[in-house]
C-alpha cells in the first residue's frame, strides 16, 4: 500500500434537458450550424435582460430531492466577471452563496463495500459559447449556440480517496440524472462534464495537501488515469504541501476555459467573431 | 402633448404637418439636442397616425411627435449611449417602451444626447459634444438626459424619454425648466435600457407639464415578463383632474435646506411649498437622517454595478473594434482604452475596486446596507406624510465648461436626486422658480413607493396655480 493517499472533489457540469436556454427562449438543441441558436439576450447585446426558465429549477430541485439535499428556498444568482470571447456579456450568471441544493448524498459501491459521497451543493449556471480556431490563419470564430444552456453544477465534499471511486461516482452520478430526466448525460457532446480538486498527502494525515484542479475531464477514462497517477508521484515528499503535477496540463483538454489570459490569449490572435445577430 | 392632441380633434392641425414643424425646428437648432433624427420614419408614422384620427381612435398619444434618449434601443435605429464605441450599434430590436409608444401611435423623432452611457450630470461627457440649455446657449442643460430636457424646454418634440439612475431625468428637467419624473423602480420595464447601473435605473417620462408627463408615464409603465424586475401590478389611467390638497401632508426635512444651498434656488423652493400649503396642505417637518451618506453609497453601488455591466462592450460581437491583427488582450485593451470616455473609465475603475476581492465587504456591502438605512428612514416618513418636497438640484444650470475637471464637485450636485433611485420611490420635479440669472429652478416632489400617480396629481393643482411652467425660452 503506497504511503501516499489522494484527496478528491469532484464538480460535475451537467446540461440540463431544457427545450430552452436558461435566460432566452432560445433552442438548445445540438449540432445546429453557428449561431442559429442565437438572440439579443443569449449575444449578450445592450439592453437585454435575463428571464429564469422555471423548468431548469425544476429539474434542479428534481436532482436535489433524488440526492437528499435541502432545496433552499432563497436562491440568489450571482456575476462572475471575466473577459472572454465566448462569454458575450463579459460575466456568467451562476449561484455562489446561495444555491438551489446544499448537503446531499450519494452511496457507491467499490469492490463490495459501500461508501457515501458527500454532496456540498448544486447551483445553476449558464455555458459559455465554443471558440473555434483557424489552425491555417490568425483567426478564431466563435459559436454561441451553447452560450446559455442551462448547466447544473454538482459539487461533492472531499470524501473521495481512489480513482475508482471517482469513476463509480460519475457513474452512478450520470445514471441518476438520466434516470431522472434531468439530463442525457451525452459526454461527446459535452452534456456531462467533470473538474476534479486533486491532493495529495500522507495516508492518515489529518491536512490537506496542495490542491490540483483538473478541468474538463470529458470521458470516465481520463478520470481513471489522472487519478491513478497522482499518488505515485514524486518519491522522497517533503513535510509541507505537495507540489503541483508538471503533467496537469497533458491532462487537461484544449477546450477548458480559464478566467485569466495566459496560456490561450496569446494563441488567439485577431478575433474575428463570425455572430451575427 | 395634450394640447396637441385636442387639436388635432379640432382638425386645425394634421400630425403630418405638426411632425414636419418640428423637424424643421430640430433642423434648425443648434442645440445638439439630437444624435440622429429619423425624419423618413417620424414622417411615415405622422401618416399613419393620421389616418388612425380620421377613424375616431381617441388615444391621445396618436401623431404624438416623441424624443427617445440615445440609451433606449430602437430598432433599426442607432443606439449609441453617446460613445464612441457603441457609435455603429444598430439593435435589432425595440426595447419595451418603444414597442409601447409605438403601439399606440407615438411618432419617434430620433435620439437624443446624454452623457455617455447616463455618466454624468452636464450632457458633456457625450462623444458627440455638449448640448446646450434653450434658456442660455453658454449653459449646460444638466444631465444625463440633458439632450430630451433641452428638446422638450425648446418645443424639438412634444415630450420625451430619459432614464434616471440617480437624477438623470429629475436633474435636467429641473435645468431646463420642464416636468420629469423618476417613476417607482419596476413599474417600467427596462428591457431595451441600456444597462449603467441595474439597481437604480428606471426609465422616466419628460414633458413640458405634469399632465404631459402622466399621459406618456401611462404609455410605458406596465408589467413585462422580459424585466424581472418588473412588477406585476393593474394599472389604471392616472387622473387629469389635479390632487385635493386639503389635508395632504408634505413633510419637509431641514436637511434639505443646509448652508451650502444656493438663496436663489432656497427662495424659489420655500416659496412652492408655501403655495401647497396655500392650497391647503399641511407641512410637517420630518427628519431623514441617514440621507447625508447618500451621495457616497451611490458613488460606490452604481459605479460597481456599471463595471460589470460595461463588460459586454468587448469589441468581439459589436460596436467599434480596434486593432484587427493583434492578439486578444491588445484587442480589448485597445477597443476599451478608445472607445470609452474618461468619465466612464474612471466609474469602471471604481466599480471594479469596490468588487474585487478583499473589499467587496468594505465597500459594496456596506453601501447596501446604507441603502437599506436611507430606505428605512422614508418609509418612516411615510407613516408621518403623504408625500415629501425639496429642491431638485442645489444650484441652477452652470456654465458649459464648468466643473468638467471637477467630477467630485459635479458628484456633490446629485445629493436630493440620489436618495430616491437607493430607494427605488417616485420622484419628479416641477418648475418652481428662477434664479437670479433667470435659469429655472426645479421643485422635487417624493412619494412612497407607487405613489406616481400621488406626486403627479400634486403637481398638476400646483401648475394649475401658477404659471412656471408655461414660461418658455
Ligand atoms: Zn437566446
Amino acid at each position: 500500500m503506497s504511503v501516499f493517499e489522494a484527496v478528491i472533489g469532484l464538480e460535475v457540469h451537467a446540461q440540463l434537458l431544457t427545450v430552452s436556454k436558461i435566460f432566452c427562449g432560445c433552442s438548445t438543441s445540438f449540432g445546429l450550424a453557428p449561431n442559429t441558436n442565437t438572440c439579443p439576450i443569449c449575444l449578450g447585446l445592450p439592453g437585454v435582460l435575463p428571464v429564469l426558465n422555471r423548468k431548469a429549477v425544476d429539474f434542479g430541485i428534481r436532482l436535489g430531492l433524488a440526492l437528499g439535499c435541502v432545496i433552499q428556498e432563497r436562491n440568489v444568482f450571482a456575476r462572475k466577471n471575466y473577459f472572454y470571447p465566448d462569454l458575450p456579456k463579459g460575466y456568467q450568471i451562476t449561484q455562489y452563496d446561495n444555491p438551489l441544493c446544499a448537503g446531499g448524498h450519494l452511496d457507491i459501491e467499490v469492490k463490495g463495500v459501500m461508501k457515501r459521497i458527500g454532496i456540498r451543493r448544486i447551483h445553476m449556471e449558464e455555458d459559455a459559447g465554443k471558440n473555434i480556431h483557424d489552425d491555417s490563419r490568425p483567426r478564431s470564430y466563435i459559436d454561441f449556440n451553447r452560450a446559455g444552456v442551462p448547466l447544473l453544477e454538482i459539487v461533492t465534499e472531499p470524501d473521495i480517496t481512489t480513482s475508482e471511486e471517482a469513476v463509480t461516482y460519475l457513474k452512478e452520478l450520470r445514471l441518476v440524472l438520466m434516470y431522472l430526466g434531468v439530463s442525457d448525460g451525452n459526454m461527446e457532446e459535452g452534456s456531462f462534464r467533470c473538474d476534479a480538486n486533486v491532493s495529495v498527502r500522507t495516508r492518515g494525515s489529518g491536512s490537506m495537501g496542495t490542491r490540483t484542479e483538473l478541468k474538463n475531464m470529458n470521458s470516465f477514462r481520463n478520470v481513471q488515469r489522472i487519478s491513478l497517477r497522482r499518488p505515485s508521484c514524486g518519491t522522497p515528499l517533503p513535510a509541507g504541501p505537495v507540489p503541483c503535477d508538471p503533467r496537469r496540463k497533458a491532462t487537461t483538454t484544449a477546450t477548458s476555459r480559464i478566467p485569466t489570459w495566459s496560456p490561450w490569449s496569446s494563441m488567439l490572435r485577431g478575433w474575428t467573431a463570425s455572430a451575427r445577430p | 402633448m395634450l394640447d396637441t392632441a385636442r387639436r388635432y380633434r379640432k382638425e386645425d392641425l394634421s400630425p403630418p404637418a405638426h411632425v414636419e414643424s418640428v423637424l424643421a425646428r430640430i433642423r434648425a437648432s443648434e442645440l445638439n439636442a439630437f444624435v440622429a433624427v429619423d425624419e423618413q420614419g417620424a414622417l411615415r408614422d405622422a401618416a399613419a397616425a393620421a389616418s388612425r384620427i380620421e377613424r375616431g381612435q381617441e388615444d391621445l398619444l396618436l401623431g404624438i411627435p416623441i424624443a427617445v434618449k440615445d440609451n433606449i434601443c430602437t430598432k433599426g435605429l442607432h443606439t449609441t449611449c453617446a460613445s464612441n464605441l457603441l457609435k455603429n450599434f444598430v439593435p435589432p430590436y425595440d426595447a419595451h417602451v418603444v414597442e409601447l409608444l409605438r403601439n399606440c401611435g407615438a411618432v419617434v423623432l430620433g435620439k437624443t444626447n446624454l452623457d455617455e452611457f447616463a455618466m454624468g450630470s452636464t450632457t458633456a461627457t457625450s462623444s458627440f459634444g455638449p448640448t446646450k440649455n434653450p434658456w442660455d446657449m453658454t449653459k449646460t442643460p444638466g444631465g444625463s438626459s440633458g439632450g430630451s430636457a433641452a428638446a422638450v424646454a425648446a418645443g424639438l418634440c412634444d415630450g420625451a424619454l430619459g432614464s434616471d439612475t440617480g437624477g438623470s431625468v429629475r436633474q435636467p428637467a429641473s435645468f431646463c425648466g420642464i416636468t420629469g419624473l423618476k417613476p417607482t423602480y419596476g413599474t417600467v420595464s427596462r428591457y431595451g435600457l441600456v444597462a449603467f447601473a441595474s439597481s437604480l435605473d428606471q426609465i422616466g417620462p419628460m414633458g413640458r407639464n405634469a399632465r404631459d408627463v402622466a399621459v406618456l408615464f401611462d404609455a410605458i409603465r406596465g408589467h413585462d415578463p422580459r424585466d424581472s424586475t418588473s412588477i406585476p401590478r393593474q394599472y389604471s389611467p392616472t387622473s387629469l383632474d389635479g390632487l385635493d390638497l386639503h389635508g395632504l401632508r408634505i413633510g419637509v426635512p431641514e436637511i434639505f435646506f443646509p448652508q451650502g444651498l444656493s438663496r436663489e434656488v432656497e427662495r424659489a423652493v420655500r416659496f412652492a411649498i408655501t403655495v401647497f400649503a396655500d392650497l391647503g396642505a399641511i407641512i410637517v417637518p420630518i427628519e431623514l437622517p441617514h440621507l447625508r451618506y447618500g451621495v457616497a453609497a451611490y458613488y460606490i453601488i452604481a459605479p460597481a454595478e456599471a463595471s460589470s455591466n460595461l463588460a459586454r462592450y468587448d469589441g468581439v460581437r459589436f460596436g467599434v473594434r480596434d486593432s484587427d491583427e493583434e492578439d486578444l488582450f491588445e484587442m480589448y485593451c485597445k477597443t476599451r482604452s478608445k472607445g470609452f470616455g474618461d468619465e466612464v473609465k474612471r466609474r469602471i475603475m471604481l466599480g471594479t475596486y469596490a468588487l474585487s476581492a478583499g473589499y467587496y465587504e468594505a465597500y459594496y456591502r456596506k453601501a447596501s446596507q446604507v441603502r437599506t438605512l436611507i430606505a428605512g428612514d422614508f418609509r418612516r416618513a411615510f407613516d408621518r406624510c403623504d408625500m415629501i418636497a425639496g429642491p431638485t438640484v442645489p444650484v441652477t444650470a452652470f456654465g458649459l465648461g464648468d466643473m468638467v475637471d471637477d467630477p467630485l464637485s459635479i458628484y456633490l450636485l446629485d445629493i436630493y436626486t440620489i436618495p430616491a433611485n437607493l430607494a427605488g420611490i417616485p420622484a419628479l420635479s416641477v418648475p418652481c422658480g428662477f434664479g437670479d440669472n433667470g435659469m429655472p429652478v426645479g421643485l422635487q416632489l417624493l412619494g412612497p413607493p407607487f405613489g406616481d400617480e400621488t406626486i403627479l396629481g400634486a403637481a398638476m393643482t400646483f401648475q394649475d396655480r401658477t404659471r412656471f411652467h408655461e414660461v418658455r425660452p
